[in-house]
């Protein structure tokens, strides 16, 4: 992942950059856009409890990796959507996934020793595909173009937006 | 359909055991040089010859330079030191920094090296740091907009 700041503020951008088209797209429904982007780190529980903890205990194979992944994205998509009464399912669906959709594809050009990103497509394919490389995790320009481009959008909403 | 707190509860535990399901099919994937899955310190700690000569992918501290040896940890096992040769960019390499490592495992633990990526540990506080701020920022923003319906047991946006 770049930094999950860098993955919030990009779901900030592209849902305020929609609202510009979509007069319902107001700052509940950006906020669940950004909430999106944080799903497929999700995976990142292996930080707290390893896979091969969970391996040992249940006997089992098991990889925190399938949430970082398409299958395991949709399935967290789909708990969210279920968590909204009918009427706003759709928008809940559709905002979650470009979040987790924007992260996927963030992190699809990271910075990698093999040239390869991580099987993210998975279970569609395990396969990992050679990617163009933009940036490490830890790199701070992301999140400092991203955070730019966020209150250049927030101004021009705000401008156009009668208060 | 999916509007009380019953099917609810019961689609959220349907979608829970398909999540459970696909993180143990994830669990069974291994290694697999032609979809570029590397095998890694989990693999070779094991059965360190059964790997020579092929291509790795691991990850762990840098203990010393000249020669660079890196500490690695296999999962819930004792650390092994790996020793690097033929790295390029040796000069941003220095102790404490995290590193992954690309490259051909060869007997004696050394690795001959392809490519690696270093970070330093305050790159890594920094990005736990601003993660967490987007975190707090991100629920911060939900708490404000959005409250639950025990009843239901979902979410309803409020007005602004």
């Amino acid at each position: 992942m770049p930094d999950l700041l860098t993955h919030a503020l990009v779901g900030y951008i592209i849902a305020t950059a929609l609202a510009f088209n979509y007069e319902w797209l107001t700052p509940p429904w950006v906020t669940i856009a950004m909430m999106g982007t944080f799903i497929p780190d999700l995976t990142k529980i292996k930080l707290v409890v390893p896979s091969y903890q969970i391996e040992q205990l249940l006997g089992v194979p098991f990889d925190w990796f399938g949430l970082h992944t398409i299958g395991g994205s949709v399935v967290s998509v789909l708990i969210g959507t279920v968590l909204v009464p009918h009427e706003y399912r759709k928008r809940v669906f559709a905002l979650l996934a470009v979040g987790a959709g924007s992260h996927l594809f963030l992190d699809a050009l990271l910075i990698t020793t093999s040239g390869n990103m991580s099987p993210m497509l998975w279970p569609i394919t395990a396969y990992s595909f050679a990617m163009p490389e933009l940036f490490l995790s830890s790199d701070r320009w992301p999140a400092l173009v991203a955070g730019a481009l966020a209150t250049s959008v927030w101004w021009l909403k705000h401008s156009r937006t009668p208060t | 359909m999916i509007e009380t707190r019953s099917t609810r509860l019961l689609v959220l535990i349907f979608l829970a055991g398909t999540l459970c399901f696909l993180l143990l099919w994830a669990g069974t994937l291994g290694t697999d040089p032609d979809r570029n899955a590397f095998p890694d310190e989990d693999d070779f700690a094991v059965d360190y010859d059964a790997y020579i000569g092929e291509q790795i992918k691991t990850s762990g501290t840098v203990v010393s330079t000249d020669p660079i040896v890196v500490e690695v940890i296999p999962d819930g096992s004792i650390p092994i030191t790996l020793t690097l040769q033929s790295v390029d960019n040796a000069d941003s390499i220095s102790p404490g920094a995290e590193i992954t490592i690309y490259g051909i495992l060869e007997p004696n633990n050394i690795v001959s090296v392809t490519d690696t990526t270093v970070r330093q540990p305050w790159e890594s506080y920094y990005m736990y740091l601003v993660s967490f701020l987007a975190g707090l920022w991100t629920l911060g923003r939900f708490l404000r907009h959005w409250t639950v319906d025990r009843q239901t047991l979902s979410f309803t946006p409020g007005d602004n």
